[in-house]
């Protein structure tokens, strides 16, 4: 059994630490070979180096990107959802603001930041009111689409079961919908993260995306790539947590 | 062709609506219109009454479509007659009571409980406790066959062990009235065979007014006392003939002279639509 498990384990794991090998294996061979100078692409050792080094410096300012992110998800999963189910049980309000929100979301957002910038100032505020408009939308559109999921005859058997339509909600709808929630938030986490950067660029006073901006204007392309580095691991802790929540809760809530 | 044993059991057509009608189940005069006043209105059921006395097992049986599964919604309190009335236990049925117990096509199991959890639901459903009734709940699943699936997920149970789960959640309540749509209608013969003796057995043992729909004509005679005969839509009940065979009833009862004979009474009955 044990065999089996590492063959498996191996073959699940071989072919991305292969592709990643390949990858860091070109970058070293082309920073190397000096068809393309340092200060454009430094070698992989530089940019380790850089990490080690300022690594204080950089998690000082991981920290308020990664906790404006945290902020933006749930928020966006808060509004999402509670949206998404308000939309759900009035016909009215959905057709009062979904096209609203629709339209809002197909104006290429970055083009909004700065109006948060002129109501939110340069502060964090603004990048997390950023994120949550970025995340918010698909979470909102996968918990419309998850409270269609229930089959129409578990709605009936709760009625002939005389349970109030809160308790059909809660004990029956909301628990089908369960996946396509958590579909939506996957896709969510990740929009939360970029809509922080991208406030960060703009407010241009702290996180890793001020660092980026930074370090790109002043050509310190090191840095700037650890700061990617970093950012990565922010967006894998996040993303990772909410895989971790859904299956505990699909693991109890199973509605295959 | 139509024996003249077959005459002597059948009641003539009811032509009459009997008003005032006395049964445990009365359905005086219901009529069904959906979207009434709009481009797709349409008459599900026309006027019409029946009653089923207690202790009964009674089928509704049509052609599909035909809005015997309205009639039953309407019974259960699901849905409003646009006309007419009808009573449950000489109450007028306005909206579901707790003395019904309800089966659908699909056994809507909630795919997340267990089967012995399922079986349970009515009780959590109408927020009472769980524990006193969870004897029972072990003792009709063991009953219908599922010992030893106690704990199984809908999703490891078979589509007939799953209705067996379902026809346990129904009972467990102990209902006076068990409303059942079609509830074999999705499975293979020999699984439909295999329920139709579990349905016997659960109904002879738990003995409650029944109401039965379907578009089997086999199924509706086996199982039942009466058999309704419904027209096309918009449904109505033109027939009404009583299946006189002895309960306990096996499956062999199908292979009788007397069964096919009152099967090819009923499909006499049944309008069939021209080709």
């Amino acid at each position: 059994m044990i065999v089996i498990d590492a063959r498996s384990a191996a073959r699940q794991v071989l072919p991305p630490a292969l592709g990643l090998a390949v990858l860091f294996g070109a970058w070293s061979w082309l920073a190397a070979s000096g068809l393309v100078r340092p200060r454009m692409l430094p070698p992989p050792g530089k940019v380790w180096d850089t990490l080690a080094r300022s690594l204080d410096l950089l998690l000082d300012q991981a920290g308020p990107t990664f906790w404006a992110a945290v902020t933006g998800i749930v928020a966006a999963a808060l509004l999402g959802i509670g949206l998404g189910i308000a939309v759900s049980y009035s016909r009215r309000l959905m057709q009062a603001i979904y096209p609203t929100i629709v339209f809002f979301q197909l104006i290429p957002k970055v083009a909004l930041a700065p109006v948060f910038l002129i109501w939110f100032g340069h502060t964090i505020v603004a990048n997390i009111v950023f994120s949550v408009f970025i995340a918010f939308f698909p979470v909102l559109v996968a918990t419309i689409a998850g409270l269609q999921a229930t089959p129409p005859t578990y709605e009936r058997l709760g009625q002939s079961l005389m349970m109030p339509p809160l308790r059909i909600f809660l004990r029956v709808k909301l628990i089908f919908a369960l996946p396509q929630i958590f579909n939506g938030l996957r896709i969510g986490v990740t929009f939360a993260v970029i809509g922080v950067v991208l406030g960060e660029f703009i407010t241009a006073q702290s996180g890793l995306g001020y660092i980026i901006l930074f370090s790109a204007n002043n050509f310190e392309t090191a840095l700037l790539l650890a700061a990617i580095v970093l950012l990565c691991g922010v967006g894998i802790v996040l993303f990772t947590f909410f895989l971790a929540l859904e299956a505990i809760v699909l693991r109890v809530f199973d509605s295959r | 062709m139509i024996s003249a044993a077959i005459d002597r059991l059948v009641d003539v057509e009811t032509a009459a609506s009997p008003s005032g009608v006395s049964g445990y189940v009365a359905v005086d005069r219901v009529r069904k219109i959906f979207n009434p006043g709009g481009r797709h209105e349409v008459e599900a059921v026309a006027p019409t009454s029946f009653t089923v006395t207690s202790g009964e097992f009674v089928s509704l049986l049509g052609p599909s479509g035909c809005g015997k599964s309205t009639l039953l919604m309407m019974v259960a309190g699901l849905d409003r007659p646009s006309e007419g009335t009808v009573s449950v236990a000489g109450r007028p049925m306005t909206a579901p009571r707790a003395d019904n117990g309800i089966m659908f096509q699909d056994p809507t199991l909630l795919p997340w409980k267990s089967a012995l959890d399922n079986v349970l639901f009515p009780f959590r459903a109408m927020n009472q406790p769980v524990a006193p009734h969870i004897d029972r709940a072990k003792a009709l699943l063991d009953a219908v066959g599922l010992a030893g699936f106690h704990n199984h997920k809908p999703r490891q149970l078979s589509g007939g062990m799953r209705q067996r789960v379902a026809i346990c959640r129904a009972l467990v309540f102990e209902p006076e009235l068990l409303l059942m749509d079609e509830p074999f209608s999705a499975l293979d013969a020999i699984t439909r065979d295999e329920m139709n003796l579990v349905l016997m057995k659960m109904w002879e043992e738990h003995h409650r007014t029944a109401i039965f729909v379907t578009h089997s004509i086999r199924e509706a005679v086996y199982l039942s006392d009466r058999v309704l005969v419904m027209s096309q839509r918009p449904g109505r009940v033109i027939a009404d003939v009583k299946i006189p065979f002895a309960r306990p009833r096996s499956l062999e009862i199908e292979e009788s002279a007397e069964f096919n004979d009152i099967c090819g009474y009923l499909r006499s009955k049944i309008q069939h639509r021209p080709v």
